[in-house]
């Protein structure tokens, strides 16, 4: 999996990583037993510090998404359940719902938009 | 009042003050001591009278020029309003007063006309403005022997203007034109020295311009001799091996011959010497014999001590030598690279670093004297003279017990440099003033209340021994409570 | 040993002016600590007494386990140092500059030197007197990292370099870390390099530490919020305490806040606004952190 991240973007890195991370795993890019590179690798190829990954990688063994194994590269553990997933979903969003309520649109309309993009995209 | 003022600031400053003083006065024991024929046997071809009817003038046009050089090459001096004019009005003025006071102190001993002795002022005075010009060495080196054979046969030049006063007067004030020409010129203003010598020492420093920094770069070559060692260690005394290294190593295996070739205004003044007084000796000969008395015995300078004995020039060389060595290059770790060291191994590395920078100065005292001096001696056929040797023996001895007091002032002016605090150059003249008058003095007093050889030996070798004591407390001291950034 | 160095109480005057005012700061290892500040903040100083150069009026600085005042050969050796005013000897190449100084270390990494010179693209047979500012530079932090140091102080390490060798020399940094385990404090104005690698931000404004806190917790202590109201309707000022900064115009407003002490839903029912939050990054974040107090 290809993890981009911005120094410079307020968010820190950590965070970032932890989402795509997450957002990999549950999305199925990342399976189940896939070895995550090491965070010496990670730090090298990111350049970044890597204090800042192991904190990203302890965050998701936390959460278990990551495995630990001691003296070896972490690894995927299995695909989250949909509860968790739509919860990815639901943070993914709630920008849109704001935009939504600035517009003034009701929200029938909204969710007919939306409709109307998931089906597009399921015809092509 | 208005087209004064921007001159008079420009030069009221504390150490174009002292660099005045200190020329005037230098220049008035000159003449004074020229004056005085009964007491010199030489120096017939010297007129005192002619001397300090050039030379004032020419020192108050030197510094007041350089002054003005110092100014006019920054970058803002050529957008000010009729700057050119103002500055030059008020050098003039100023050259003015100088050279009436001048022809006033000098009219009673000199019988050249007062119109002729107030031109040769006046131009003395504009062409000494560009004295040491930083826009061309040539025009430089020619002032330089311009001044150099007026002094020399002064007597002629002063014949020379007595017997045709016009003429004389003519080409005085075509040159002081030149001078002032060259001073002011709008050209003069707008451009940047290429390769600037400083008019003035010290502080008066030039700004730049971007081709000299290149010049300078191209110039830098690599030349140091190379360093060849494995880990230094913990112990000091590989590090102040390092410390000769930074100190020395610079001047690269060809180091020895660029001393000697910057040293060439003693050479000119031993060839000078040797024209003055040739006699019925051929230029070898009298080269050699120059050198022999500028190292043992001089004709021109008054003995110290005993009739015939040596002079007190010798007294000043060696003095003057410890303390450049001591304050100006010492064998000492550079402050510009991180050194891996202890305050303690600081102390211990400056220390012994000032053991090796009196070890050379001993070994250079000892080359000068025995191998150059004695040498010359038996080439031209002197009789060997040994007599002085105890003399010198002891200058050099008190300039050894007395020179941790240049190590210790380079602490602090290192330390001054850094925090930019009071004129490093004014202190730096009174130092070396202060540092050969109490080297005469101790000798003088060593040499007058110790009568034996060997208890002498004794005691300077005691005093020496204690002044180290002193200088490593007062060095661990230092290294201990001082901020070394 | 638990810190690479500590300072209590550190006080530092010169003449009248007050340097540095009660330092008390402590890093730890390995990490890279970013030291911050305006002009004239005392970073310099900070430095200077950390490496021994300086003697505090009050106060202690240790630096790895020994008093830095009286640090020896032993510890020295494990110290890299980058001076923010660098000289070097001129007269000397930069080849003979390496072999002189890789005398002073008995653990000199010949290969480090060269991969070094290799990437940052030093030419080794110029004159140390021609190089310009940022080859200079160069040449300073090689020499100050080719013998593996466990704590290397940069002082203003990347100011006169170009984005490209900026880029390489950081990433040489961070790989410092990893195979060292060293601990760098790196003090600089250039922000956008200090956020690529620290982990920990200290800033000092007028002698004293005004931040000490990880980049991380930064980012997350402090946010912009956009405020858009629903009712048309909004405070010409906000008054809340965590409001740090605010613009307000007509139904728009742009918030500085500080996000941990902040309540969105509370703010959002009081003002009946819709918000959007957006993060900060150090630099739009480096006047908060220099203003504050560490209160």
């Amino acid at each position: 999996m290809i993890l981009v991240v911005d120094t410079h973007s307020g968010i820190p890195v950590y965070r970032q990583l932890v989402d795509q991370i997450r957002f990999g795993v549950a999305s199925g890019l990342l399976t189940a037993g896939e070895e995550i590179p090491s965070t010496r690798a990670l730090s090298a190829s990111l350049g970044v510090n890597p204090m800042t990954i192991s904190k990203a990688f302890s965050l998701l063994e936390e959460d278990g998404v990551l495995e630990r194994r001691p003296g070896r590269p972490h690894v995927v553990r299995a695909r989250p359940d949909r509860a968790t997933r739509l919860e990815q979903l639901e943070q993914a969003l709630r920008p849109v719902a704001t935009k939504v309520r600035q517009l003034d649109l009701e929200t029938d309309a909204a969710i007919t938009v939306f409709r109307r993009l998931l089906e597009n995209r399921k015809k092509r | 009042m208005t087209l004064l003022r921007p001159f008079f600031l420009l030069i009221a400053r504390a150490s174009v003050f002292w660099i005045g003083a200190l020329t005037l006065l230098w220049l008035s024991v000159v003449v004074v001591g020229l004056a005085q024929p009964e007491a010199r046997p030489v120096a017939a071809l010297l007129d005192p009278g002619l001397i300090a009817l050039v030379g004032y003038p020419a020192a108050a046009g030197w510094l007041f020029g350089g002054v003005i050089q110092e100014f006019q090459h920054t970058s803002f001096a050529y957008q000010l309003p009729r700057v050119r004019p103002r500055l030059a009005f008020g050098f003039v003025m100023a050259g003015l007063v100088v050279a009436a006071l001048t022809v006033g102190l000098v009219s009673s001993v000199s019988s050249l006309g007062l119109p002729l002795m107030f031109a040769l002022s006046c131009g003395a005075y504009c062409a000494a403005g560009v004295l040491l010009d930083p826009l061309s060495r040539w025009v430089t080196g020619l002032n330089a022997l311009v001044l150099l054979v007026l002094t020399a046969r002064s007597q002629d030049v002063a014949g020379f203007a007595g017997d045709h006063p016009w003429p004389a007067a003519l080409i005085s004030c075509g040159v002081g034109t030149w001078g002032l020409r060259r001073l002011f010129a709008r050209s003069t203003f707008r451009r940047k020295p290429g390769r600037p010598t400083k008019p003035l020492p010290g502080r008066f420093a030039l700004e730049r311009s971007q081709d000299y920094e290149r010049q300078k770069q191209a110039q830098r070559r690599a030349q140091g001799t190379a360093w060849r060692a494995g880990y230094l260690g913990p112990d000091s005394w590989p590090w102040v091996r390092a410390a000769i290294h930074e100190t020395y190593g610079g001047l690269g295996r060809m180091g020895l011959v660029k001393a000697i070739n910057g040293a060439w205004g003693l050479l000119l003044l031993v060839l000078l010497s040797a024209w003055i007084d040739k006699g019925e000796f051929n230029y070898v000969e009298a080269v050699g014999r120059s050198l022999y008395d500028a190292l043992f015995r001089s004709p021109h300078v008054a003995p110290f001590g005993q009739e015939g004995g040596p002079y007190g020039m010798v007294l000043i060389v060696i003095a003057a030598a410890g303390l450049a060595m001591a304050l100006l290059r010492p064998v000492a770790l550079s402050g510009a690279v991180f050194h891996p060291l202890s305050r303690l191994q600081r102390a211990r590395v400056d220390y012994r670093g000032g053991l090796v920078d009196a070890a050379i100065l001993t070994v250079g005292v000892g080359l000068t004297f025995f191998v150059i001096g004695h040498g010359v001696g038996w080439l031209i056929g002197f009789e060997p003279r040994f007599d002085f040797m105890p003399y010198y023996f002891r200058v050099l001895l008190v300039t050894l017990i007395l020179m941790p007091l240049g190590h210790w002032g380079r602490l602090h002016l290192g330390e001054a440099t850094r925090r930019r605090t009071g004129n490093t150059l004014v202190g730096l003249v009174f130092g070396f003033v202060g540092f050969v008058f109490i080297v005469a003095v101790c000798t003088s007093a060593v040499a007058a209340i110790i009568t034996s050889p060997l208890v002498e030996l004794i005691v300077l070798t005691m005093a020496w021994a204690a002044s180290q004591r002193l200088y490593w407390t007062g060095l661990t001291g230092y290294y201990q409570r001082a901020d070394l950034a | 040993m638990a810190y690479a160095f500590e300072i209590h109480g550190l006080t530092k005057r010169f003449d009248t002016v007050t340097a540095l005012d009660g330092i008390d700061l402590r890093v730890g290892r390995p990490s890279i600590v970013g030291l911050l500040g305006r002009n004239g903040s005392g970073k310099t100083t900070l430095i200077q007494h950390l490496m021994g150069l300086q003697l505090p009026n009050e106060g202690t600085v240790t630096t790895l386990a020994r008093p830095s005042h009286a640090l020896r050969h032993d510890e020295l050796i494990h110290i890299g140092y980058v001076p923010q005013e660098i000289r070097l000897l001129d007269w000397m190449t930069v080849e003979q500059h390496l072999r002189y100084v890789s005398c002073f270390y008995p653990a000199w990494d010949t290969g480090r030197e060269q991969k070094l010179l290799a990437a940052l693209e030093l030419d080794s047979t110029k004159t140390v007197g021609t190089l310009s500012a940022g080859n200079l530079q160069k040449l300073a932090v090689i020499l100050a990292v080719c013998h593996h140091p466990d704590l290397l102080v940069l002082d203003e390490p990347v100011s006169d370099f170009d984005p490209i060798v900026r880029g390489r020399l950081l990433e040489f940094l961070l790989e410092l870390v990893r195979e060292d385990e060293a601990t760098i404090l790196v003090s600089s104005h250039v922000l956008r390099d200090v956020e690529r690698i620290v982990d920990w931000v200290v800033c000092l404004d007028k002698g004293r530490v005004v931040t000490d806190a990880s980049l991380d917790e930064l980012k997350e202590r402090y946010s912009e919020w956009r405020i858009v109201s629903t009712d048309g309707a909004l405070p010409a000022r906000f008054s809340e305490p965590y409001v740090l900064a605010q613009e307000v115009s007509g139904r728009q407003a742009r918030l500085v806040v500080r996000q941990s002490a902040a309540d969105v839903a509370a703010f959002r029912a009081a003002h009946a606004a819709e918000i959007t939050v957006h993060p900060l990054n150090l630099e739009e974040m480096f006047p908060l952190l220099v203003r504050e107090d560490p209160s």
